[in-house]
Parts: structure tokens; sequence; C-alpha cells
């Protein structure tokens, strides 16, 4: 509409350069870090409002619906599958070596959950066993 | 408060790599033919602000505003950004005019992704980097595999159903001027496919595509100056279900429930049955029965199997062939959509609904009702 356009590949320039985005500190915050100490110990962490109850994985500071700051830490139990998938190819469709189920883990009377590797036959709602703490958690359903 | 119109819309790209033309120059094609568009508006001394609607990962320049104004005619001019969907930057240029702030107002996206040569990783980059990215799984569709598992198991919607939206897209797509994936394809050609994320193929993962959209919004008293017949926002809201994976409900679109409670309250549409088409990110396959049944229409796979959301039936869905057809350009996505409805009420219906989401990992999407 404006102007002739051009197409032929010859007459055509790409700037190529990098966006330097490989080295960044995230601070965890205090909760993470409470999380990250517990999952060391073998132990899943939430937190708890105390106003409403509602218990947060991984904890946080405060309550959303509140909006006051979360009482004292909780561990959770009783770990079952929200939902899971299984990846067959990554990001650049490169086949997997072996196909990965990847889970959300949901805890009981808490809200939030973990990402985790799951091993066995999944099923939405199945109770799981954590065979290892970590991100993400390896689990078996 | 005043009404606010469509009064004119512009495109560019819909190309896998529009390889020609920067971003910028994207902006000032689409910019050129909405003025067009607008009667020959003249956007230097008739319009009172400007909307850019970006991302800076995605351009891959930070503080990217400030290359907004200048390619949309907004240089020394009001110019404001959102970084995000431009379905929420028609909110906030509704919010302008409907205020009283601005009489006419502009509002623009684009995308580049062929530009992007590292496009998986700038999509990890959004997710948390110490319960999500940390875990660091091998394709980021899998936020998509859960959330159409859960979808799936609490619906009834089946393998065969989001073959059917597949084959009905990108289809719909051939008829149109901007759909690069539009293609005929037979319900044994989609159940053949390979999983790629379970339950989802290739060809049920809309791709990225180059484009750059331009709307012109106007109040009701400037609105006919422009365009004869504008077609009127009557209802807009825009919701964040949550900003972590872990608290947002899987399986359902609880934004666009939110949204869409904010946008058909304020157009007083009872129903949404009641509109003349539905348009709604189908980035993946499975989102387009999720996100219309956030909408409120029940039992949706019973609805697909009896036809009913198909083009000539009682709600076509997506009758311009959606994302799956054309591909999503990123944050200009609902604003795509929004061109669709307006060309398909061009072409003589009376009401739609947009229907946006921002895509993986957001838990984000805006609702627009649109009549004239």
């Amino acid at each position: 509409m404006s102007w002739d356009k051009h197409g032929k590949e010859d007459e055509l320039l790409t700037w190529k350069d990098v966006m330097e985005v490989e080295r960044y500190v995230y601070t965890v915050g205090p909760d993470s870090e409470a999380f990250l100490r517990g999952l060391r110990e073998g132990k899943i962490l939430g937190r708890k409002c105390p106003r409403c109850g509602r218990v947060y994985v991984p904890p946080r500071l405060y309550c959303e619906d509140c909006f006051l700051e979360n009482g004292e830490y909780v561990e959770v139990k009783e770990p079952y599958l929200d939902s899971f998938t299984t990846i067959y190819f990554d990001n650049r469709e490169k086949r997997l070596d072996e196909p990965i189920t990847v889970g959300l883990v949901r805890f009981k009377e808490a809200t939030g959950g973990l990402l985790a590797i799951v091993q066995g036959i999944p099923e939405i709602g199945k109770k799981v066993e954590i065979l290892e703490y970590s991100i993400p958690l390896r689990v078996r359903a | 408060m005043e009404n606010v119109g469509i009064v004119g819309i512009g495109w560019y790209g819909f190309s896998t790599n529009v390889h020609d033309l920067s971003f910028r120059e994207m902006m000032f094609e689409a910019a050129q033919r909405a003025f067009y568009d607008a009667g020959g508006m003249n956007p230097r001394e008739q319009i009172d602000a400007f909307i850019s609607c970006q991302e800076d990962f995605w351009e891959g320049i930070s503080i990217s505003d400030e290359f907004a104004p200048d390619p949309v005619g907004g240089s020394m001019r009001p110019t404001m950004t959102v970084a995000g969907d431009g379905l929420q930057g028609l909110a906030h240029g509704f919010m302008l005019i409907n205020s009283g702030v601005a009489d006419v107002v502009v509002v623009e996206s684009h995308a580049k992704p062929s530009d992007i040569l590292t496009f998986p990783e700038i999509v990890e980059l959004a997710m948390d980097p110490v319960y999500v990215r940390e875990a660091k799984i091998p394709n980021y569709h899998f936020i998509a595999g859960l959330d159409a598992t859960k979808f799936m198991h609490r619906t009834g919607v089946t393998r065969e159903d989001l073959a059917e939206v597949v084959i009905k897209n990108r289809a719909s797509g051939l008829k149109t001027g901007r759909a690069p994936h539009a293609s005929m394809l037979s319900k044994e050609d989609v159940l053949s496919q390979e999983m790629i994320v379970y339950p989802l193929t290739r060809v049920d993962v809309a791709r990225p595509v180059d484009g750059a959209i331009v709307v012109v919004l106007a109040s009701e008293t400037f609105a006919r100056k422009f365009n004869d017949t504008p077609i009127w926002i009557t209802g807009i809201g825009f919701s964040t279900d949550n900003s972590n994976l872990e608290l947002a409900k899987l399986g359902d679109a609880f934004y666009l429930r939110k949204a869409s409670e904010l946008a058909f309250g304020m157009a007083k549409l009872e129903s949404p049955l009641k509109v003349n088409g539905m348009f709604v990110d189908d980035r993946y396959s499975y989102k387009e029965l999720q996100h219309v049944e956030a909408l409120g229409v029940n039992n949706v796979a019973e609805k697909l199997r009896e036809g009913y959301f198909h083009e000539g039936s009682y709600l076509p869905v997506n009758p311009k062939g959606g994302h799956l057809a054309k591909g999503y350009p990123l944050e200009a996505s609902g604003l795509s959509l929004v061109l669709d409805a307006v060309e398909y009420m061009r072409e003589g219906v009376s009401s739609a609904v947009v229907a946006s989401w921002r895509g993986i990992p957001t838990f984000t999407g805006g609702v627009a009702v649109l009549q004239r």
C-alpha cells in the first residue's frame, strides 16, 4: 500500500544479535527458603491463613483472599494427582528417548500443589507416594 | 457515559514469516489500512490517544514501549502501552472513551515470532523460576496437557471431539486471506497423528504467526463521522485467575468465566446463545471447547457432535478458522479474533462474542460483546 516492496532474499537484511538473559539471581524469599529446607528434610510445607484457614502450597507470605500475613507453617499430607500429561517430544520437536509423565500433585485440605514426574499408571484423583523430595517431585501413582 | 464503536480496522501479515518488513513497518502498514477503513481519517489530527499492546521479551527489546507511538501516527501524542493481550488494550481504549477522557482512540498490537530464534525458551521465561521453570519439563505445552486432561475428564470431551474442532477450524480458514495453516483434514488424518504432549498432536496445537492489527475506536458522538455502520462494543472485561500455575484452576477457564460475567453484565446479554457467532481462542483444540463452556454454554461436547458450532448452524464458533488456521500473533491474538468478528458482522450478522486468552503459561483472558 505504502511503497514498492522487495521480496528477493538477496535484497533483504536480518540483524542477528543475542538478548542477554542468561544470568539473573532470583530472591526466593523467606517462604520458599522454608519450603526448600523442608524439602531437604523430606517434608512438604504449606502456610496457613489465620483468618480463612486456607493452606498455601508452596507456602506464601500472605493470603490472597484475606490480604493478611499468613501464620504458621504446616506439614501437608496425603498427596494425590490432580491432573497429568505424557510428553513424547521436546520443545524442538525431537522425540524423547522415553516418554515422561508429568503431574500436578495436590495435598488434602490444602490449595496449590507441586509439579511431579509420575511413575506408574496415572489417574486423576489417585493417591500418590512421594519417592523423591525435589523440584519436580518424583512420585509413584 | 459514551457508547464506544469500532469505526476502522486494518491488518498486515498473517504469514509464518513476514520477511521483508520489521515489526514497526508492519505496524505502519496495518495502521494505514485501519485509517483508510475509518473513512480515510488523518491520524495526526483526528485521534486523541494511542494504545499499543506488547511485551518486551517478544520484541527482543527492553522498554519496547518507547517504539510504540510513531508507527501508528502517535508521535508526540498521548500514547500508552498495555503489557498484555490486544483485547485488554481494547478494554483500556473503551474506558478512555466511555469515561469521556477521549473521543477517538487507536488500539494496536503486533507480533513477529519469526524473529524469535529461541521461542520455547522465551515462553519458559514467563514461568515461575523456582517451582515451574526449575522443574525443567522438556516441552512447555505440558501446561496445556495438564489442563486438557483435567478438562476432558470432567466434561467427557474425547479425542474425536478435539479432532472435529481441528477439522472445522482449519477448513474454515480456507475462506480467508490470512490463514497460512488452513487445510482440509479428515478425521483419520487428525487421529493418526502422533501425540506431542498427551492428549494433543501437532495439528491440535496452533503455531505462532507474524501479524499486526490496528483498531480505531470512537465515541457515539464521533463514530459516524468515520463510519456509517460502526460496530458497538456493548460489553467488555478481562480477568486473571491466578499468577501461579499451582493455584489456578486446571481444566476450567475460570479467567473467562469472570471476564464474561463482567462483559455480559455490561452488555445486558442474558445468554451467550443469543449471539450470531463466537470467536474464541483456540490455540489448542480443547481450548475452543473449554472457552465456549466458560462463556456459559453447557454440554459443549454434545453440542459439537450435533453440529451446533459449525458455520450455518445455531452458534458458529470460529467461522473464520480461529488460531488453528491463522496461527496466533502473540499479544495481537485477541485483536485477531476481534478482526474475524468484525469481518463476520460486516457480512450481515448483528452480534458476536470475542473471547481471548494470553496463552501459556498465563491464566488471563478477556471477553468483548460486539453488536450493530
